[in-house]
């Protein structure tokens, strides 16, 4: 065994409500990717935090950095060209980021796990999907024939009918609904204390996203694993998260608790982001675009990232990057915040 | 998967049909008369009408070419104008040697030029990758002849560790059959490696893009369990399929590196019996060598199907 904390793992022994192996917060501060060696900072000092048993989602546009945060939490940052340079993420008292690789690749898929989001190209099409569970569990330290074993309990326990024959199917034999099953049985195979989804319902149907997304709840609260949930649905946010991080061209804009968030935005780009998303606009009106483009990396203005697209920027928020306030709870990164007196605007 | 065999088997009937036709056709198409050749000294028309009628060469040729295919069929492809042996015989005595040589061949092709393709694509553009390149291009780029004639100057004049030539067949000496085929097999399979390594690299670095290579990774997999299990299970198609079509092509024979290590195979054969127009063993010999190619082929769709399971299931 080269897993430093598997202290005392239990396999299948945890009761309902039991937390997981150890407490799985996690705290990211000043989290910084460039592209390349002084290249523009993709993700620029991105900042939050989850708790154990918590569901933070982190939300944004395609584009804005959210599944790069994920990739560099789990060391997986395909680098060349991404570099991460700064930044901190504590988790059970130690810094990932600091973590010789060797540690780094003992937790994934052990304390740490992923689900991704396209459970066809994101399972091995040559193993069936029995296989591949088991061979996440046997990494766990199981011996072959338990991993075996346990594979066919997570398949049960993810609602997939028949574990014992679905064992011996391959992914393509699957529909959608039941690869993205199948991926979160082997994500949790081994009870991890802290899971980062990346757009995990983005490639399922509508009345299938419902179903994984209350799969996800309902295995969360038995094993109180801390949850990263990185989405561009305000909807799921508004299902899910106890804590909301909102990203905008790779800065966190705004970060606080999902219900004060949603209920009363205090930044532009979040305003924006509910006024476009159906059911939580102002009712009854037109669903409002944000007008133009997320700016590419190689050309962010030198003040507020959002401020050429924002009905409230002024001339000192091109001047220079907004410092975050906090306001009611929860930090925002803009000048002209809080919002209250101009929301009537933007609507 | 049976059904998946049936169905490829069902497919390669049309094509043998046609090579077979278009063997058959080879000696129509050439020039000179066989009659004329057979009855050599002799000129008298009742002869040649004779030898005519006797093989049917005055029925129409659909006609002749199911004789010939029938008498095909059952293993009789005719003799040899010159030395008047089965073309069936010769082609047994020949095959083996072929054959030994093909493996041979290929397993150093496939010890060399796999390995180095992971290795190159793993190490993209790095020094490694740069080594992998260079070593396949002079592979590609060395002319068998001159590589096998140098290694006959070092290994086996100067060195004396392998014979230049001497080739025993391996059921009568096994040792001596494998030392003799030592060094013609290291001529042409680095020759192949090159070849199999460019596409080993690049199977393999379409494959290290996959999404499932990333999942590998997320599970915490050590490197090299991601990239020998799963990176490299899903590169292999390619590079299975480009492994069966060079053993198809080393079935047709080596000619010049037969020539130099004196090895009796079907390449020198096939050019002997060109030039003395021994048709019947030329069309013997395509015809078995198209076979095997189909064949080979036939054996790359199969493991495809084992390699992916899509295949496998598809209509």
């Amino acid at each position: 065994m080269n897993d430093p904390v598997s202290t005392g793992k239990q396999w299948g022994a945890q009761s309902a409500g039991a937390l997981s192996r150890g407490a799985g917060g996690l705290s990211v501060e000043g989290l910084t990717v460039t592209l390349g060696a002084g290249g523009p900072a993709v993700i620029d000092a991105a900042s939050f935090a989850v708790g154990p048993g918590e569901t933070l989602c982190v939300v944004g546009e395609s584009g804005c950095g959210k599944s790069l945060t994920a990739l560099a939490l789990m060391g997986l940052l395909p680098s060349p060209p991404m570099r991460r340079v700064a930044g901190r993420a504590l988790f059970q008292g130690r810094d990932l980021f600091q973590l010789p690789p060797a540690e780094m690749r003992a937790l994934r898929g052990d304390l740490i796990a992923m689900i991704f989001q396209e459970p066809m190209t994101a399972l091995n099409p040559a193993f069936t999907i029995g296989d591949q569970i088991a061979e996440a569990a046997r990494r766990g330290g199981l011996a072959p024939a338990a991993a075996n074993a346990r594979a066919r309990e997570m398949l049960g326990r993810v609602g997939i009918p028949d574990p014992a024959a679905r064992m011996a199917a391959f992914p393509h034999q699957l529909s959608g609904g039941m690869r993205q099953r199948a991926m979160i049985a082997m994500a949790l195979v081994n009870d991890p204390a802290l899971v980062i989804a990346d757009e995990p319902t983005t490639a399922l149907d509508v009345t299938i996203q419902a179903q994984v997304l209350d799969l996800m709840r309902a295995l969360q609260r038995e094993s109180g694993a801390a949850l990263i949930l990185i989405t561009h649905d305000l909807g799921v946010v508004a299902e899910m998260a106890s804590d909301v991080a909102v990203m905008y061209a790779g800065r966190v804009v705004e970060a606080g608790p999902a219900e004060r968030v949603l209920r009363d935005p205090q930044h532009p780009y979040t305003l924006g982001l509910m006024a476009s998303t159906p059911g939580l606009g102002p009712a009854g009106g037109r669903l409002a675009a944000i007008p133009g483009l997320v700016p590419a990396a190689e050309a962010m203005p030198p003040g507020c990232r959002f401020a050429p697209r924002c009905p409230f920027a002024e001339g000192a928020c091109a001047a220079a990057p907004p410092p975050d306030v906090e306001i009611d709870g929860r930090r925002v990164a803009c000048i002209r915040a809080p919002l209250e007196t101009l929301a009537g605007r933007a609507a | 998967m049976t059904r998946f065999i049936l169905r490829r088997l069902l497919i390669a009937i049309p094509t043998v049909i046609l090579i077979s036709v278009f063997v058959f056709l080879l000696q129509k198409l050439l020039p000179g008369d066989p009659v004329l050749a057979l009855a050599g000294e002799e000129r008298d028309p009742e002869t040649l009408a004779f030898l005519r009628e006797k093989y049917r060469l005055n029925d129409p040729l659909p006609m002749q070419y199911l004789y010939w295919a029938q008498a095909a069929l059952q293993g009789d492809l005719g003799i040899s104008l010159r030395t008047r042996q089965p073309v069936l015989e010769l082609i047994g005595e020949k095959l083996p040697v072929t054959l030994q040589l093909a493996v041979m061949s290929l397993t150093v092709a496939v010890a060399i030029g796999a390995p180095m393709g992971v290795l190159a694509a793993v190490k993209k553009g790095t020094f490694w990758d740069w080594i992998a390149n260079a070593v396949a291009l002079s592979g590609l780029s060395i002319p068998n002849f001159w590589l096998g004639i140098m290694l006959i100057l070092l290994v086996s004049v100067n060195l004396g560790w392998l014979p230049a030539s001497g080739y025993r067949p391996l059921s009568e000496d096994f040792w001596q059959s494998i030392r003799t085929m030592l060094m013609p097999a290291f001529v042409l399979g680095t020759g192949l490696a090159a070849a199999l390594m460019r596409h080993t690299r690049s199977a393999m670095l379409g494959v290290l893009r996959m999404d499932y290579v990333r999942t590998a990774r997320a599970k915490g997999l050590s490197e090299r369990r991601v990239i020998l299990r799963h990176a490299l299970r899903n590169a292999l198609g390619p590079v299975v399929t480009v492994s069966a079509l060079l053993f198809g092509e080393l079935l047709a024979g080596a000619v010049l590196t037969e020539q130099i290590f004196t090895i009796p195979g079907f390449g020198k054969a096939i050019v002997d019996a060109v030039f003395n127009r021994d048709y019947a063993v030329v069309q013997g010999v395509v015809l078995v060598t198209a076979l095997a190619f189909i064949a080979m082929n036939l054996l790359a769709d199969v493991a495809q199907a084992l390699l992916n399971p899509r295949l496998r299931d598809a209509p």
